[in-house]
């Protein structure tokens, strides 16, 4: 009986803390960690003391823009609302209106300005302000580039010469061609860093001799919500950290078949004593490399034999910053937002509990 | 042509409250929260908040319609408390919470940073390899050398330290 109850304890905690990974589905998804659900008893804890007590954070690689990061303990509502913010309202400035003067090229007016937007620049988003929509611009909401650029025929190319370089000059237009014009204060603000494209060499368009392109881009700050060209992140994801459970010896051949149904360098084939016998045994090493493609399941001879799991609270975070941003700066940059967010609907609650308020006292003095 | 502004999705219309609250006609102590602006982000974050609460016996959000960003959550909570005190505690804790996360963040980027010798050192730190065991220095130049994340070494196998391709 004893043994029975153990045992159901164990299911219980499996089933709240791991998403269980079976053959023909994932199952066990939500997570339940709320008052009621698995016993009757009033909860008496205080939930920021165990959120703190659970929460750990671990870097786990770590280049200017690019990071990989662990965060564990945290419900998934936080992890998702801080992934949706990463990508959709962290601000950067992009270009948002294109005034074109002169355009030959073969590439249409708007498909140009959409091509532009895209075009990562190289800006703390903190100096500037939001533009509204019937604001006038300025040099705290604005920036200012300019491309003026003809494509020519290069006078000293052999005449039997096929080689787009060697017979024109400027016939691919690249991102470098995006020249500052600083307004205002800007040349005094950003002496020490010119404001520029991440990228030199994205190729805008490409022209033939006698094509002309002269325009003004006005850059405006944005957020990823309304606009992709905004988003700070190439891509902000998360995935649960995956568990492989042996619960049986895995020897011989089969052990070689085993580590192959996983990713490379997840599972070791390590030699073992085993009954005074020394006999090749799958060890599980590096679960996190695992892509879980549940490989391993369609095979009869390991049924019961290994259990796939992912742990429900550890988020193994990947960001990757488009290079305008340092990734861990959009991370930061993200909490605060969430803080706004929740600060700016924690004040509105108030306003409104306020005018309820005024309401009732002005009710109970016409009672009077 | 009639598609709707795009700053419609974070613009609060002239005029409009953020938040507005609806007592529940039939259900005791239950509200209706109509939030102007906002999306699952902070609709999920709220709802998971409020269900970790004991005196929360109901919390579900939606939002109505894609192409009107507005949540509307509904909360009943137990007779000892109001749906309004709920969300607002809710909301705080959310608060501290977040904070916390940061500090732990900063934190743990202080202590990789720590870890790892900065990029201009490369130099002073290969001349000095008599001092260092020879395994880690070999996985440092390695992945110095290379500088790219293609072959990036096991992760979970750096227990200690996280002396992956870091460069500050």
């Amino acid at each position: 009986m004893s043994h029975n109850r153990s045992n159901n304890a164990e299911r219980l905690e499996q089933l709240r803390t791991r998403v269980k990974i079976d053959r023909d589905g994932v199952n066990s998804i939500s997570s339940s960690d709320f008052p009621f659900h698995s016993s009757n008893v009033y909860p008496e804890f205080d939930s920021i003391e165990i959120f703190r007590k659970k929460l750990k954070i671990k870097v786990i690689k770590k280049s200017q823009f690019e990071m990989e990061f662990d965060l564990i303990g945290v419900d998934a509502a936080i992890a998702n609302a801080l992934r949706r913010v990463m990508i959709a309202e962290v601000p950067t400035m992009a270009i948002e209106k294109v005034y074109i003067y002169d355009n030959t090229s073969i590439i249409q007016d708007e498909v140009l300005a959409h091509r532009l937007g895209l075009i990562p620049i190289k800006v703390d988003p903190d100096l500037f302000y939001f533009k509204h929509e019937n604001e006038r611009p300025t040099d705290m909401n604005t920036i200012v580039f300019k491309i003026n650029h003809e494509c020519r025929y290069n006078p000293r190319a052999r005449e039997d010469e096929s080689d787009p370089k060697q017979l024109y000059i400027g016939h691919n237009l690249l991102s470098s061609s995006l020249i500052w014009d600083p307004k205002g204060e800007q040349a005094e603000r950003f002496t020490d860093n010119p404001i520029k494209p991440v990228h030199d060499d994205i190729l805008i368009a490409q022209m033939r001799p006698g094509q002309r392109m002269e325009l003004e881009a006005h850059c405006e700050k944005g957020i990823g919500k309304e606009h992709a060209k905004w988003s700070p992140v190439a891509t902000a994801t998360y995935r649960l950290m995956p568990e492989i459970i042996v619960k049986e010896e895995i020897t011989g051949d089969l052990a070689d078949k085993f580590a192959a149904c996983f990713s490379k360098g997840v599972i070791d084939v390590v030699e073992k004593e085993i009954n005074d016998e020394m006999v090749k045994t799958a060890k599980v090493v590096n679960p996190r490399l695992d892509t879980v493609s549940r490989e391993v399941l369609r095979h009869k001879e390991f049924d019961n034999k290994v259990e796939l799991t992912r742990i429900r609270d550890h988020f193994i975070y990947t960001v990757e910053s488009t290079g305008i941003l340092e990734s861990e700066r959009i991370f930061i940059d993200a909490i605060h937002i969430m803080q706004t967010k929740c600060s700016r609907l924690l004040l509105a609650l108030e306003n409104k509990l306020k005018e309820l308020e005024d309401e009732r006292n002005m009710m109970s003095l016409d009672d009077v | 042509m009639n598609a709707p502004d795009r700053y419609d999705l974070f613009y609060l219309p002239e005029g409009a409250k953020k938040m507005t609250i609806t007592p529940d006609p039939k259900v005791e102590n239950g509200a209706t929260f109509d939030i102007l602006r906002e999306d699952h982000t902070m609709g999920n974050l709220i709802r998971s908040k409020l269900l970790e609460e004991s005196q929360v016996t109901f919390a579900g959000y939606k939002v109505p319609h894609p192409l009107e960003h507005n949540v509307v959550l509904k909360v009943q909570t137990t007779l000892d408390t109001k749906p309004e005190m709920m969300v607002a505690k809710a909301l705080n804790d959310l608060i501290t919470e977040v904070s916390y996360l940061k500090q732990k963040f900063v934190e743990e980027l202080g202590r990789a940073r720590a870890l790892v010798i900065p990029r201009e050192q490369k130099p002073m730190e290969e001349q000095s390899q008599i001092g260092i065991p020879p395994t880690t220095t070999t996985t440092i130049t390695t992945t110095r050398e290379n500088n790219t994340h293609t072959n990036p070494p096991p992760a979970g196998s750096n227990t200690g330290g996280v002396a992956v391709d870091m460069d500050f």
